[in-house]
């Protein structure tokens, strides 16, 4: 048994134990705890109109298909329910609940997940101890992706947004989703802060069993690959940056390819001047591939520039870039870009939003599926208006 | 005429308020084994940088619910903008990291919670301050 297997099977239990000990812990009253219960949460509701034309065309066969489509939609897009308690001066444990897209059990949709349950251990501010189910560092937003009152916008920046998973079904594959184990701290000098994380995870949900026939129980890793990633960031009081990596192993066992290794490297830089603030990121996801002809290497990007125009007023532009090697349409990339204008006058973030996304001219390779390599042309445009409420 | 100005001036003197001191006080529960603490200090509790006093004991940070004239110069004091420090509170908070400063009515009621929370801090007009607290730092106008 080498290491490898160990800490695989250690983060196992960890999954299958230690989050329904943390909820029970966080929802009895322990003897000595400092702080009693605290719950909180918000919702967001979403109103979207989308119009978007695509076109499918080969020269050579003389092909020429065109799609339109518009459609209105309202839903509640999330609705988050956190617990907190404190449980000693060192010891915080920590559940959040999400619901998605109006779910409806009887209806079969949307989702209810445990997105988060972890007991964290501060020993200083340079040493915090997280175990359970946490969401890993990973540059700036990846920890807050999901916190619609913390984000002015509708729809987030491309690899961010789940909604668009229709679009963009490789999103999952930028960012580490879940860790179980996280050291983290921070470090003061001066003006500057100093941050680091190192988290431990299972390998991607793709090799999660969800097949409740065969022996390994549901939710379990199937393999004894693990997710190993970190980050370092820097902070003054205009600038933010950061830098982050992981390592797992991709799940290109349906195309034959197997368990490829699989690197992600991040950076995010963040300044303000005045009421002007410039947040970027860029993710580059590199494979260790045996096959020279083939790459499943990816990019994204995003910046947004805003404008804090009063203490209630936020207006934003942005512009997102995503591109896929190997993903069918993505090889040129798609890009977003966003206007948008917040309104917050106290639990209430009220946000209106329109967004373009399109794609140029993009390959669909020739397959069992499409028998002939064609060109893709994309366009949607979105107008959102939301307003998410915390409780 | 003279009489007239002589009688103006005394008029005005007892119709003038008298003046309010502008400096402020930043209170600490009176059990802290800390006894001053600098702007810096001050500025990363209430950004929540710092949770803990040196001792490790909880730092519980207290500010005003309403848009004052203290809270205005308070924030100038720690150089934050309220819509950035309402965003890394919000930070904080929904990644389960930390609590946003608790929010009190008025200054009788920060010098109560103050005097009542172990470790708290807060801050009032120095010609508030009562001998339940204790100042930490003054802040000059």
């Amino acid at each position: 048994m080498n290491w490898y297997k160990i800490m695989a099977d250690a983060i196992s239990l960890a999954r299958r134990s230690l989050a329904p000990m943390i909820l029970l812990t966080i929802l009895i009253n322990p003897c000595g705890a400092e702080e009693p219960l605290e719950v909180f949460g918000f919702f967001q509701a979403n109103y979207f109109f989308v119009d978007r034309q695509e076109s499918y065309t080969n020269p050579f066969f003389g092909l020429n298909r065109r799609y339109e489509h518009q459609r209105l939609t309202f839903n509640i897009q999330q609705l988050n329910l956190f617990l907190r308690r404190e449980l000693s001066s060192k010891l915080t444990a920590w559940v959040n609940f999400e619901v998605t897209n109006d779910f409806s059990s009887n209806d079969g949709w949307g989702s209810f997940s445990l997105e988060e349950a972890w007991v964290k251990y501060f020993h200083h501010r340079s040493l915090n101890i997280k175990a359970g189910l946490m969401i890993p560092r990973f540059n700036a937003m990846n920890e807050v992706k999901n916190r619609m009152p913390f984000l002015p916008y509708v729809i987030r920046p491309l690899v961010y947004e789940a909604s668009i998973e229709d679009l963009m079904p490789m999103n999952r594959d930028f960012l580490p989703q879940r860790a179980y184990f996280q050291v983290y701290g921070l470090f003061i000098s001066g003006d500057l802060q100093y941050d680091y994380a190192l988290y431990l995870g299972n390998a991607e949900d793709d090799f999660i069993n969800d097949d409740p026939e065969v022996t390994i129980s549901a939710g379990a890793d199937t393999t004894t690959n693990v997710l190993v990633g970190g980050r370092v960031g820097v902070k003054s009081h205009h600038i933010t940056a950061g830098l982050s990596t992981s390592f797992d192993k991709d799940n290109q066992i349906p195309i034959g390819l197997g368990a490829v290794p699989r690197f992600r490297l991040g950076s995010d830089l963040a300044i303000t001047a005045g009421r002007f603030t410039l947040e970027s990121e860029l993710i580059r996801v590199l494979h260790d591939l045996d096959h020279p002809e083939l790459s499943l290497d990816k990019t994204f990007l995003y910046g947004t520039l805003s404008a804090q125009l009063s203490e209630k007023w936020l207006l934003y532009g942005s512009y997102t870039w995503l591109q896929d090697d190997f993903f069918p349409s993505m090889d040129k990339g798609m890009s977003g870009i966003y206007a948008g204008l917040a309104f917050s006058p106290n639990d209430i973030l009220l946000k209106f939003q329109y967004a373009r996304f399109s794609i140029v001219d993009g390959t669909i390779r020739a397959s069992e599926q499409v028998p002939i390599s064609l060109i893709t042309n994309f366009e949607q445009h979105t107008l959102a208006l939301a307003f998410s409420v915390s409780f | 005429m003279r009489l007239f100005f002589t009688g103006l001036a005394i008029c005005l003197s007892f119709m003038m308020k008298e003046p309010q001191s502008e400096k402020i006080a930043i209170i600490a529960h009176a059990g802290l084994a800390v006894d001053s603490v600098d702007a810096d200090f001050i500025t990363k509790a209430y950004t929540l940088t710092f949770q803990r006093w040196e001792d490790g004991s909880k730092i519980t940070v207290f500010n005003y619910k309403d848009d004052t004239d203290i809270k205005t110069r308070f924030y100038a004091y720690i150089d934050q903008k309220p819509a950035a420090l309402r965003k890394v509170w919000l930070r904080y908070q929904l990644t389960g990291e930390g609590r946003p400063p608790r929010a009190v009515k008025n200054e009788k009621a920060m010098l109560d919670k103050v005097a009542e929370t172990e470790g708290a801090i807060g801050y009032v007009a120095l010609e508030r301050v009562t001998e339940d607290v204790k100042i930490i730092t003054i802040v000059e106008p």
